[in-house]
């Protein structure tokens, strides 16, 4: 177990800097000067001379070689300075401690709701195989992975204005703050950021318990006179748990990039709208540091499941 | 010197009575979408508030000052607004600033010696922190009085020592003054003559001074607080006189303003305060306005296009409604002069005959557009559009198709400029509002004289990036403007340093009419003299080829009263003293 979690961490610290790596050299290519971004205001307005643009960009820091750049920006996330923001002027790190637990709860709830979904539904479709409840459940699966997210939250957005005179209220309220108005602010958002992953997660659970089902254990355990539903839970769903598992915590990876959009759609004041916001405003060293640190996360998290695998299926740490 | 008194309370209702009896014996009525309904107290007035004619020329002060009296505040008091902001602002310090996302926050926070009149004739000029002033019979000094008794939020008196100190800020050298910079044109200096007056000097008598200086970015900042270093700049609560005080701001969520309980003018602000929710998503935009979430947007520009404003006043028109700000975007062909084939005049005058404007009116207006000509038709100083239909170029066959001859004459034209087959070019466009959707009928407009286009369309900031870089051949932007005057017009367009002019296209002709008519001290004179400069642009040369007068909304709830749209987008009369709630 710790060979193959030594090398699980070995691959993680290459891949985080490949990772910051592509995330600076993008920043760096796609047009759009942030000196001049700050400058000429919204609507490209000139009002500036060159002495200024120099001045400014000495002050970013955009004026030295790339090499230098890159190497100072990981030196000092190392040591946990995320740097300034570009176009704000103020500490990174400053406005992303505000923002990281409003998308971690979306995100949360968003899993939540979807894993909660999912794991039944895909149970539900494998074990009612090619019936009217497994039609529904493939077809609601199949709708959440061709729908984009996008457009399935403008549509919850118009249906509860239409129907019902409503939109979740303005005005992000913590959780810890006024529970309920947050509540009802999160719950629409984390709906359509999780029914994608509600319905992959229901398809691979779907496939894992047929998969299952068909193992001469099952036919065994039923033949001992055990109940449908201790064979389903106890002997079919742990067995068909580890590949669910797994998907789940790539889809987490997704949740957070889905969180992009959403919180722009549902005014969730997050990293996500951060991150829309800052690449608009070629805000580099925000987006930078909003890409490294999701990215960093993902990777952590996959990390954590890879040994949560191995750990319940001996054959990975064996292998 | 000539002594012009604004306030005072006997003028005042003097004033309101003259008023609601010219207009109880028939004062035309605004259009629909001018103003809202006002208050019961001032009922005739409030349903039929003055309005100048759009054709009004600029006052020139210095030969006949117009006394204007402050309006009265008759609404109710109370209430909490929630208003639409498109973008979240990044700094509000008022004289750097360039962008109505940040002017549209300092202006609540501060005054300036005057403003432009934010109830009933929007266009006129009256004081904010100036009760009054005197203008020297030679023009060249205007002296400001400003009451006694006014104090910066943090109890300091504000002074003439403020004044002094914010006029020069505005037109500090090597600072970046996008808008407040227009002062430079005209401003030499000032001095506190005593606590509660300023003298200011200028370069010349000049008619666009006072239309200047109204602009929401000239405001008075507290001297004191600027000395200290403190960043007037941050998102945060400051140190203000305005009618508002900033309680809160979350970043990219909402700002919460509170009524200043200490504002120097006697009952104003009616509303108790304004929340601004940032809100980027047009969709989500609208979904406020419809359950009234959203009871009015902060600028003329909320994200939605003029098509989405009649879709929104279709759906929600029984509780608000879209203004709209007829003709307050200038979208242009620009042509990036410094590379062939485009630093060839004639070929800019063949592409300037090729357009059909009236096509780009009717797809692109939604019946709210007008032709673009080089200046606006619409004011005092811009050709009539009756007569720009018969110049080359804006002409049109009796059926409304583009006349033949213009293409004819632009063929021509290219063929001596050496492309007598035409050439293939490239419109580069960002990817935001209807620009690209313009380029597509440019592309077969162009097509009629052999010219091949193809669209490269841009991100927006980078497509921006792309224009500053002189990275395009021809480009699709469009531009507002802080104020109505030439001077604003002609500068922001047609001079070398123009916001819009960015390859510095420059007829020397142009440049010493532009100075002659900037000094011009008879409103006749000026004209004349811009009329050439329309000449010159019309029938010469031209960088910027005019494609339409395009439209702004701002959604208002009815609840909303004594609203009136603003004269220009994003530069005048928005510190919301007046609005009130009928709850």
């Amino acid at each position: 177990m710790g060979r193959y979690l030594a090398k699980r961490v070995s691959l993680f610290i290459p891949t985080i800097l490949l990772v910051s790596l592509l995330v600076f050299l993008i920043m760096n290519i796609i047009p759009g000067d942030p000196a001049m971004m700050i400058l000429m205001g919204e609507q490209g307005e000139r009002d500036f001379t060159q002495e200024q643009i120099d001045a400014l960009r000495h002050k970013l820091g955009t004026d030295r070689p790339l090499p230098v750049q890159y190497g100072s920006w990981v030196w000092n996330m190392a040591q946990g300075d995320f740097g300034t923001s570009m176009f704000y002027d103020e500490p990174v790190w400053d406005e992303l401690k505000e923002r990281f637990p409003t998308t971690l709860e979306l995100v949360f709830l968003a899993f939540i709701i979807s894993f909660g979904l999912a794991l039944p539904l895909g149970v539900l479709s494998a074990v009612k195989q090619d019936t009217p409840i497994d039609y529904i459940g493939r077809l609601l699966s199949i709708s959440g992975i061709a729908l984009p997210t996008f457009w399935l939250g403008i549509m919850v957005v118009m249906f509860l204005v239409w129907f019902f005179d409503w939109a979740p209220p303005l005005g992000y309220a913590k959780l810890w703050e006024d529970p309920l108005k947050n509540l009802s602010q999160m719950i629409f958002p984390a709906m359509v950021l999780g029914f994608y992953n509600m319905a992959f997660i229901a398809r691979v659970t779907r496939s894992a318990m047929l998969d299952v089902m068909r193992e001469d254990f099952i036919r065994t355990a039923r033949s001992k006179g055990l109940w449908e539903v201790t064979v389903i839970s106890r002997h079919a769903l742990k067995n068909a748990f580890a590949p669910v598992l797994t998907v789940s915590g790539w889809q987490i990876g997704r949740l957070i990039g889905g969180t992009v959009i959403i919180e722009s759609i549902f005014l969730v004041p997050g990293v996500g709208r951060t991150l829309i916001d800052a690449i608009f405003h070629r805000d580099f060293t925000m987006v930078q540091a909003v890409v490294f640190l999701v990215a960093f996360g993902v990777l952590l998290l996959n990390l954590i499941i890879d040994m949560v695998y191995a750990w319940l299926d001996p054959r990975i740490r064996y292998s | 010197m000539r002594h012009l008194r604004f306030v005072g309370p006997v003028y005042r209702y003097a004033f309101v009575f003259l008023a609601l009896s010219i207009i109880a014996c028939g004062t035309t009525a605004p259009e629909e979408d001018t103003a809202t309904s006002s208050s019961p107290a001032a009922q005739p007035a409030a349903t039929t508030p003055p309005q100048a004619p759009m054709t009004e020329p600029t006052s020139v002060p210095q030969a006949q000052p117009e006394a204007t009296p402050e309006p009265v505040a008759v609404g109710k008091s109370g209430g909490v607004v929630p208003m639409q902001k498109h973008a979240a602002p990044r700094r509000i310090d008022p004289h750097p600033s360039g962008s109505g996302i940040d002017m549209s926050e300092a202006t609540l926070l501060y005054n300036g010696l005057v403003k432009y009149n934010d109830i009933g004739d929007v266009k006129q000029i009256i004081g904010d922190l100036a009760t009054h002033w005197d203008v020297s019979d030679d023009g060249l000094t205007y002296t400001f009085f400003i009451p006694e008794g006014v104090q910066w939020t943090d109890g300091t008196p504000l002074t003439a020592a403020d004044v002094v100190f914010s006029l020069d800020r505005m037109v500090q050298e090597g600072e970046s003054r996008p808008r407040a910079g227009a002062l430079r044109t005209y401003y030499t200096s000032s001095e506190a003559i005593d606590p509660h007056s300023i003298a200011v000097n200028l370069k010349f008598p000049a008619a666009a001074f006072l239309p200047a200086l109204g602009i929401d970015y000239m405001k008075v900042v507290p001297k004191h607080v600027v000395e200290a270093g403190t960043e007037i700049g941050d998102v945060a609560p400051q140190v203000g006189s305005g009618p508002y005080e900033m309680v809160e701001y979350r970043k990219g969520d909402l700002i919460e303003y509170k009524r200043n309980e200490n504002y120097f003018k006697d009952g104003l602000p009616l509303l108790d305060g304004i929340i601004k929710y940032v809100i980027t998503d047009k969709g989500r935009t609208k979904a406020g306005f419809e359950t009234k979430q959203l009871l009015m947007a902060t600028v003329g520009f909320t994200g939605m296009n003029v098509q989405d404003y009649l879709n929104l006043q279709e759906s929600a028109g029984d509780h608000l409604t879209v203004h709209f700000m007829n003709d307050f975007l200038a979208i242009g062909l620009m042509l990036n002069t410094t590379i062939p084939p485009y630093d060839n005049p004639k070929v800019r005058r063949a592409l300037f005959l090729a357009v059909d404007r009236q096509a780009q009116v009717d797809a692109f207006g939604f019946g709210k557009g007008s032709i673009h000509g080089p200046l606006p038709s619409w004011l005092w100083f811009g050709m009539p559009e009756e007569e720009l239909l018969e110049v080359p170029g804006f002409r049109q066959t009796a059926d409304g198709k583009k006349d033949p001859q213009d293409l004819e004459m632009a063929k021509q034209l290219l063929a001596e400029a050496g492309y007598p087959d035409g050439f293939d070019a490239t419109i580069t466009v960002r990817q935001t509002g209807i620009y690209a959707d313009q380029a597509a009928l440019l592309k077969d407009q162009f097509r009629e004289i052999g010219i091949d286009i193809t669209t490269r369309p841009m991100e927006s900031t980078a497509g921006i990036a792309a224009f500053l870089a002189l990275d395009f051949e021809m480009g699709i932007q469009g531009t507002g403007f802080a104020f109505h005057d030439p001077d604003q017009i002609l500068a922001g367009l047609y001079l070398p340093r123009g916001a819009r002019n960015y390859p510095g296209w420059e007829h020397p002709k142009i440049t010493e009419l532009y100075d002659q008519q900037a000094r011009a001290t008879d409103q006749t004179q000026r004209g004349e003299i811009i009329s050439e400069i329309e000449q010159i642009l019309l029938y010469d040369d031209n960088h910027w080829v005019g494609l339409l007068w395009d439209n702004f909304g701002w959604p208002v709830s009815k609840q909303i009263q004594d609203f009136y749209v603003p004269s220009t987008v994003a530069s005048t009369g928005m510190m919301w003293e007046r609005i009130w709630l009928d709850q």
